[in-house]
């Protein structure tokens, strides 16, 4: 049997058991509730910025990359992945999954691909929520301009690009949700990684941390020049190292 | 091939500095029905997490169907269907559901889903969530589970736990039937020893990590039988029973 097969059966077993649970919609929910405050914000109190020959975009756009990037991204992907694991170990399945003739490797890789999935999925919902919401408020508040203006590009490619520069934080929340039975470690764990990046933002130290990585790639900036694009490639080699990493360890985890 | 599916080799396992098992050598002989008893505690679950290859033996020989589990595991694990404790199900999906993951990791026909599920006698219950199931229920799908992709030999923990006397008796009468009428061999732990007294016929005793007896349970009924000191019963039957044979080995109380 190749591993093709093998993955691809993983995948659709994660697929199955991911159905009538809060785990997809967790993905909607997420950016929904970013593009909602920014909106019940920009309604509410958007004559204090947005004004004549003044692209509302910008600042609209600013708040929900922001808000996403440095708390949202790294809350969700915790509580993702811990809700997801979480499956298993109430369950006590992983004794069951892994005495099932599927190479245990396979089962973690269909995990950390439906995981992506899931949160490459909240990031498309952010880039079409965003649009939505200032699409709405040029209905409901002609005079911010927004239907004058747009930022197609920018925000398609900063949600696309900040989940890349996410992927070092995916692969290790996976891990920890697998590893700890409890829901809290992981889930805590990237509750105080996002407040410990909001307290760190701006020193040298911070640049270390992968819960960081998306609100560095923004580098405070919607010019998409000023973006920092090491960011991808640090995450994406974190993801790939950290999966391997994870495997290995998996591999040698005894079930008792 | 050896007329063994599983053998064990002295097989010892510590929990950090605490012995769990120790000198195990298991000899299951192919289309028996393997009563493997002890007390809660006895190590019972370990053995069976070491024989399905969850806890790694290090240079421990063990062998399923003449191959050692280090290096084989997943040829072996096709051929072996297990429950463990508590049957793992996903409650929030149907029967069904929770078939067709173990029918995917085991790369089994679409139509084995109905199969099991009639030889366990879900199919009315296949498209209910399994959070709605009872106990039974849920042991039932357990074996279900257990028998998908036709594996030849069933390890099966615990399979009677929690279940009231008419849940007992149908779980027994299915073991019967899948050793008699498919010709599985089963590997069956419990610490219900009245209850495995009715259905096994080999049987092996641990008790602190150390084995006790093992063999046929005709054998260990003629063993013990002097030894004890009962007479046979008015019907010229044994009058031991398996708890006495138990109680005398171990002396302990159950």
């Amino acid at each position: 049997m190749n591993s093709f097969s093998y993955l691809s059966r993983s995948v659709a077993m994660e697929k199955i058991k991911i159905k009538n649970t809060l785990v997809p919609w967790l993905a909607l929910f997420a950016p929904l509730f970013v593009v909602t405050v920014a909106f019940v914000a920009a309604y509410a109190d958007g004559d204090r910025f947005y004004g004549p020959d003044i692209n509302p975009w910008d600042n609209f756009s600013g708040h929900i990359l922001v808000g996403w990037a440095l708390f949202v991204f790294p809350i969700y992907v915790s509580l993702q992945s811990a809700l997801y694991s979480a499956m298993e170990h109430q369950n006590r399945a992983f004794a069951y999954l892994y005495s099932l003739p599927v190479p245990k490797w396979s089962i973690y890789a269909g995990k950390l691909l439906i995981l992506t999935g899931l949160i490459s999925l909240s990031h498309i919902a952010l880039y079409g929520f965003s649009e939505m919401a200032g699409w709405l408020l040029g209905i409901l508040k002609p005079r911010y301009g927004f239907q004058s203006y747009s930022m197609h590009e920018v925000l398609s490619k900063a949600s696309l690009l900040m989940f890349l520069a996410g992927g070092g934080m995916i692969v290790i929340q996976l891990y920890i949700s697998m590893e700890f039975a409890s829901f809290i470690v992981p889930a805590g764990l990237g509750l105080f990684a996002a407040m410990a990046g909001a307290i760190s933002r701006g020193f040298a130290i911070s640049k270390a941390s992968p819960y960081l990585w998306p609100i560095g790639f923004l580098n405070n900036s919607l010019q998409m020049a000023d973006w920092q694009y090491s960011y991808l490639w640090i995450g994406l080699a974190v993801y790939v190292s950290g999966a391997l990493a994870s495997i290995v360890l998996i591999s040698r985890k005894d079930i008792v | 091939m050896s007329a063994y599916i599983i053998q064990t080799d002295r097989l010892a396992y510590a929990y950090g500095e605490r012995q769990v098992l120790q000198n195990i050598s298991l000899q299951v002989p192919a289309g028996s029905i393997f009563g493997f008893l002890g007390p809660n505690g006895s190590g019972k679950t370990t053995t069976i997490r070491l024989l399905l290859g969850l806890i790694q033996t290090g240079k421990q020989r063990i062998t399923l169907f003449g191959q050692d589990i280090n290096g084989n595991r997943l040829s072996i694990l096709r051929r072996v269907g297990a429950l463990i404790e508590i049957p793992t199900l996903y409650p929030h999906l149907t029967g069904q559901q929770n078939l067709e993951i173990a029918r995917l990791a085991r790369n089994a026909d679409r139509d084995q889903v109905g199969k099991v599920l009639r030889m366990v006698g879900l199919t009315d219950d296949a498209s209910l969530k399994v959070k709605g199931y009872s106990l039974g229920m849920r042991q039932r799908l357990g074996i279900a589970l257990a028998l998908l992709g036709d594996p030849d030999l069933l390890i099966l923990d615990e399979p009677t736990n929690g279940l009231d006397p008419a849940g007992i008796r149908e779980i027994r009468s299915l073991l019967i039937e899948l050793s008699q009428e498919h010709g599985k061999t089963i590997f069956v732990s419990s610490h219900l020893l009245s209850e495995m007294e009715k259905m096994v016929t080999d049987v092996a005793i641990i008790h602190n990590g150390h084995l006790l007896f093992q063999g046929p349970i005709g054998g260990l009924y003629q063993a013990y039988q002097l030894r004890i000191g009962a007479v046979p019963n008015l019907h010229g039957h044994s009058a031991v029973t398996l708890e006495d044979i138990f109680l005398n080995l171990t002396n302990a109380s159950i």
